[in-house]
């Protein structure tokens, strides 16, 4: 017995592609390692989720439910508490090698759908130092205590890194009872979405310190105080700004990373700035018939993107057939940290290409332009683009009529004064 | 002038506030001081191997009272146990010579300050099993580590623990510096240290792939190897238990009772302990424990070391262990006057060449360790970590291990090495106090010697013993220790059947270092089992990996208190005081 | 002149208010209507978890069905600090009707059955 695809992963990329593929006729199999599907969501229980998708302001719970409840009634095997342990390649596809309860197995498969998500950037991966205490918890750590177990992590707390989450847990600890002091942030602007700035941080009157780090802890057994200092522009700090400050917990909202070290174990290629792998508008990796979705991608800033390129990755891969492949370069270019797809196949349609980008800074009255060789094919005016905020296009390539040495380049312009007397 | 007169002068040009007098054998240093670093110097040039027992260096530091961090249990628990043997300190000498007396039929007691065993520098450091090719070879550290080396493989096959011989090198950047090769070959001869010998930089990248562009060649010595320090401990440990020892943990002694120049009660935040002979293996404390007994002819400088820890991608670049060589000076093109040149190599093997070089070290877990530096710090707890060091290393070890970025980094920590002065263990019997052993001075190459000072205690605790009593080998001691098992390195027809025994096998907790819940329960069914967050970690690896516990913490705070039957709010990082959860939700509102 | 930022959609638009009422920089209708009721009587949507009697799902996530008024959260907080859940209750559901007279109900937001639910094991094998 064969599958066509084998999702590696339940969280909402995973749900998606696997419903899709099996909405589009292929056998499926969906592997997760928990005992519930729904991955992070299950822990997300704020509002917000879903206002693509389904126009409703939904919890993540309600949100990643609403695809497990349809899982159920699908076509879809399921392999729960289930832990895969190694890919092989093989001539018509891949051995996938897991262990769960009942023994250590393997299955084959055509396809691969890599939806394993992301981790979150830990304490020792923004070097902070001093003490080894309890009390330092990334916020996903201290979001699953909240609200999943109905434990407190923390009483007072520092919060470092203004991403999603940690403003998140600012508002959800603070509800709870929890002194939240402060959300220190080391580069000149959050991180997060400027919405949960107001609402998680102002509606609280928490505040937020850019340009400031924790750059050591304190405390034998629980953490007793952190030191947080100022930072300069190249975000070193500045002697003479510590600043100790009383807490008896530290949540870290420092980053998310892709976790792909399935991917790298099939040596697919990973690109440095997502890192995520490299893929193309198909949603396929630099390798045969290895597909990935969602946030072991790119980080999304919001599941409905994670949805949507899941169905996409999830639909190409039931349909996958091995054949031959003319796949150029997109790039990044000037004041642009990453471009999803990395990649266009000329085998494969052009015409509806959604292309996710991010700017490398905060910008005013910018162009996006994208360019083949010398020429600027596309242009699109934006008033702002901030780093946070991921930028989501639909471009019809057919029309530009791509060779196969050719690359695809995508950067920001500053809109000149020239330029605005045209429009 | 006498060589006491030239050292009081010397000592006094550093600060004339220094007193120095001879007591008792030992060269004794009082007053006050500024600086650590004077405090160092002093002591350093008070040493005369030759003419006294050793430093007592007694000068305080200006504005510095050392902290004792001790558990926070006070009870009496303890109190009124009268063991034949009561070890101090649960590190790796310590449970050494625990399992070796456990041969005995003794009434053995050890205890140690932690919360679990090898609190200090035996789960401080990088693991590197050594050769001691540039001992000297009237040092206790030859005579240690050179019998403890040989044991490893044995006792790696007795209690279970990951131990491979994969040799240790020391490479070379140019061709003139293999004089010091052929000075440590002629050294190797005199120790009697095996199959040492010079490899060409392509005989280098046969046994080292990813060797540094740099290097020209190296020195290659296949008795060196590597271990998990941390495991081995707990090895000795737990076959300690097996066979009858009582290892009494969050206990430390605070002080103790002496008459005649014997220790008549020992005292602890437990309880009053009245053991028959105490052997001293207590570290960074060495020297303050043998203070209690009145035995005390040295003094134990702490000195600091930070070691990166580095994801098992790059795992791959390092087989061995590889230190730069110490006279190796990288990256300035500059020829060195051969004047220099001796002078470097007088100094590589020279007494002051504290540290054998910051290494780059595979590990049993197949990570990467860079490190350890060396600082002298007058804390002797101070296991902090600092911006400084850790880019030091980095940018110093990023030279030796060239495929490495600061990327790659998941953790790192610091540890707290106890020198003597006399650079040299202090492994002997008491000398102003009948019924002590002194372990001291145990630092690198300590986890490697400790097998072997662990069997000297031993033999000659029982010694001792036979003067009053009768001691009988133990019928029932049982080498074997059986560690747990681990599945992720098993062919899938081997963890099947495993896990068809026992289906817990099969539910993996930790996904980065792919732990199972079975594996965690096997940890807590153990003889020693420590019900704390990094006992855990550091047995069986749940949270050891790249996203540092970040997922699975939660899950084996859950799997702690479903064993150990109390709430999750029970469950400790480490000491009593280290919380995790701070109560429910809810519950602040109220 | 007032200031917010619309917390409507992720888009998060920094929104003016003249002393006239007249609402700039609004991406969509409903960040003008956000922006008046930010003025006179601002509202939020409390998300939360209560308490239940299953030791498998200690606590099960809730959320008010509408917007309640702001100043209205922290006494919502203390009336979910009280409730108990003791049955397994369905996404959706209701727990507390009618909040403070505003139609919003505290409804469950997570399908309880789930957190009991695993797979018949490998029912993909063979």
């Amino acid at each position: 017995m064969i599958y066509d695809v084998t999702v590696i992963g339940g969280g909402p990329a995973g749900l998606a592609a696997a419903l899709q593929a099996d909405k589009e006729g292929a056998k499926v199999l969906l592997i997760e390692r928990e005992q519930r599907l729904g991955g992070i969501l299950k822990q997300c229980i704020h509002d917000g989720f879903g206002l693509v998708t389904f126009g409703e302001r939904l919890s993540g719970p309600e949100y990643c439910e609403r695809f497990i409840d349809q899982i159920l009634d699908s076509g879809v095997e399921r392999k729960l508490l289930t832990f895969v342990t190694k890919i092989v390649k093989t001539d018509n596809g891949f051995l996938i090698y897991y262990v769960n309860r009942s023994g250590a197995s393997h299955i084959r498969t055509k396809t691969i759908v890599l939806a394993t998500g992301c981790r979150e950037r830990t304490a020792k991966q923004v070097f902070i130092h001093g003490t080894r205490p309890s009390g330092i918890f990334t916020a996903g750590t201290a979001q699953h205590y909240v609200n999943l177990m109905g434990k407190m992590p923390a009483r007072r707390c520092v919060i470092l890194g203004s991403g999603d989450i940690g403003l998140i847990m600012a508002r959800r600890l603070t509800l709870e009872g929890a002194e939240v002091l402060g959300v220190y942030e080391i580069k000149p602007t959050p991180s997060g979405l400027t919405r949960n700035i107001q609402q998680c941080l102002r509606d609280f009157d928490i505040p937020l310190y850019l340009s400031h780090t924790v750059t050591r802890v304190f405390g034998d057994e629980r953490l007793t105080a952190v030191e947080v200092m100022k930072v300069d522009q190249h975000m070193q700090p500045i002697p003479g700004t510590e600043e100790i400050i009383e807490c008896d917990s530290l949540i870290l909202s420092v980053g998310l990373i892709p976790e792909n070290e399935l991917a790298e174990s099939l040596h697919v290629p990973i690109d440095r700035k997502t890192k995520g792998p490299v893929c193309d508008q198909q949603y396929m990796t630099e390798t045969e018939g290895v597909y990935c979705a969602g946030n072991a991608l790119h980080v999304n800033d919001l599941v409905d993107y994670v949805t949507e390129n899941a169905l996409a990755a999830g639909k190409n891969s039931a349909h996958y057939e091995k054949k031959e492949r003319v796949r150029i370069p997109v790039e990044a270019g000037s004041d642009i940290s990453y471009v999803v797809p990395e990649r266009l196949d000329l085998k494969e349609p052009l015409e509806h290409v959604t292309v996710y980008f991010r700017a490398a800074k905060e910008m005013k009255n910018v162009n996006l332009m994208i360019r083949i060789g010398d020429n600027v094919i596309f242009k699109k005016r934006y008033s702002v683009v901030r780093p946070p905020e991921m930028e989501r296009l639909n471009i019809d390539f057919s029309e530009f009529s791509l060779q196969k040495n050719q690359k695809v380049e995508f950067f920001l312009e500053k809109e000149s004064s020239e330029g605005r007397e045209h429009e | 002038m006498s060589s006491f007169a030239r050292k009081v002068k010397k000592i006094k040009e550093l600060s004339p506030s220094i007193q120095v007098s001879e007591e008792k054998g030992c060269i004794v240093l009082r007053g006050e001081a500024d600086s650590w670093d004077t405090i160092v110097k002093a002591g350093r040039l008070a040493v005369d191997r030759k003419k006294y027992y050793g430093v007592i260096n007694d000068i305080r530091l200006k504005g510095f009272t050392q902290k004792v961090k001790l558990p926070a249990e006070q009870d009496s628990l303890y109190d009124g146990a009268k063991p034949d043997v009561l070890i101090i300190g649960g590190g790796l000498t310590g449970c050494a010579a625990a399992r070796e007396l456990s041969r005995y039929n003794l009434d053995i007691m050890l205890v140690e300050k932690g919360a679990d065993v090898a609190a200090g520098q035996s789960s401080r450091n990088g693991g590197a099993v050594h050769v001691g090719i540039n001992y000297s070879p009237s040092s206790q550290k030859n005579y240690y580590n050179h019998r403890g080396n040989a044991m490893y493989t044995k006792l790696s096959k007795e209690l279970d623990f990951p131990f491979e011989r994969t040799g240790h090198l020391m490479l070379i950047g140019a061709a003139w510096e293999k004089i010091l090769i052929q000075i440590l070959l002629l050294n190797a001869r005199r120790l009697n240290i095996r199959g040492a010998r010079y490899l060409t930089r392509q005989e280098l990248l046969k046994v080292e792939p990813y060797a540094p562009s740099w290097a020209y060649g190296a020195l290659y010595m296949p008795t060196g190897g590597f271990t998990s320090p941390y495991k081995v401990n707990v090895a000795l440990a737990e076959n300690a238990v097996t066979n009858g020892v009582k290892i009494c943990l969050n206990t430390a002694v605070t002080g103790m009772e002496t008459k005649g120049g014997k220790i008549q009660a020992v005292k602890t935040n437990r309880g009053t302990i009245y053991p028959k002979i105490v052997i001293n293996a207590s570290g960074v404390y060495a020297d303050v424990i043998a203070d209690m007994a009145g035995d005390r002819t040295f003094t134990i400088h702490p000195r600091k070391g930070t070691d990166i820890i580095l994801d098992k991608k790059v795992g791959k670049y390092i087989r061995t262990t590889e230190v730069k060589s110490p006279i190796t000076v990288l990256g300035n093109g500059k020829k060195l006057h051969s004047s220099e040149r001796v002078k470097m190599i007088k100094f590589a093997l020279s007494h002051e060449n504290t540290s054998k070089g910051i290494a780059v070290i595979h590990t049993v877990d197949k990570n990467m360790i860079l490190g350890p530096d060396v600082q002298e710090i007058p804390d002797r707890e101070d296991t902090t970590t600092d911006r400084e060091s850790t880019n030091r290393i980095l940018t110093e070890q990023m030279k030796v291990a060239e495929k490495v970025s600061p990327a790659d980094v998941i953790a790192y920590f610091a540890g707290v090495r106890s020198p003597t002065y006399e650079e040299d263990f202090q492994v002997r019997k008491g000398i102003f106090c009948k019924n002590i052993l002194e372990a001291a001075g145990i630092q690198s190459p300590g986890a490697t010697a400790a097998p072997a000072i662990g069997r000297q205690l031993a033999i000659w605790t029982v010694k001792y013993l036979r003067e009053t009593q009768k001691v009988e080998k133990n019928p029932n001691f049982n080498p074997i220790r059986k560690g747990t098992p681990h599945l992720s390195e098993m062919s899938e027809e081997e963890r099947n059947e495993l896990i068809k025994k026992n289906p817990d096998y099969g539910e993996i907790v930790c996904r980065c270092e792919e732990v199972s819940k079975g594996e965690i329960l096997d940890v807590l069914n153990s003889p020693l089992p420590v019900y704390t967050l990094d006992a855990v970690k550091r047995r069986c690896r749940p949270g050891m990996g790249r996203c540092q516990g970040g997922f699975c913490s939660p899950l084996v705070v859950q799997i702690l208190a479903e064993a150990r039957g109390c709430s999750v709010d029970e469950i400790k990082k480490s000491g009593k005081n280290s919380d995790i959860l701070l109560g429910s939700t809810k519950e602040a509102l109220k | 002149m007032k200031e917010f930022v619309c917390i409507v959609c992720p888009n998060g638009c920094h929104l003016t208010a003249d002393d006239d009422g007249t609402i700039h920089n609004a991406g969509c209708r409903r960040g003008v209507e956000f922006a008046r009721e930010e003025m006179t009587a601002p509202k939020r949507t409390v998300c939360s978890t209560a308490a239940t009697v299953f030791a498998d799902c200690p606590v099960v996530p809730v959320r008010t069905s509408k917007e309640i008024p702001k100043e209205k959260v922290g006494e919502l907080m203390q009336m979910i600090r009280t409730l108990c859940v003791d049955r397994r209750m369905k996404r959706g559901e209701p727990l507390i009707r009618n909040l403070f007279g505003t139609e919003a109900d505290l409804i469950v937001t997570s399908d309880m059955g789930y957190t009991y639910f695993v797979d018949t094991e490998d029912q993909a094998d063979g």
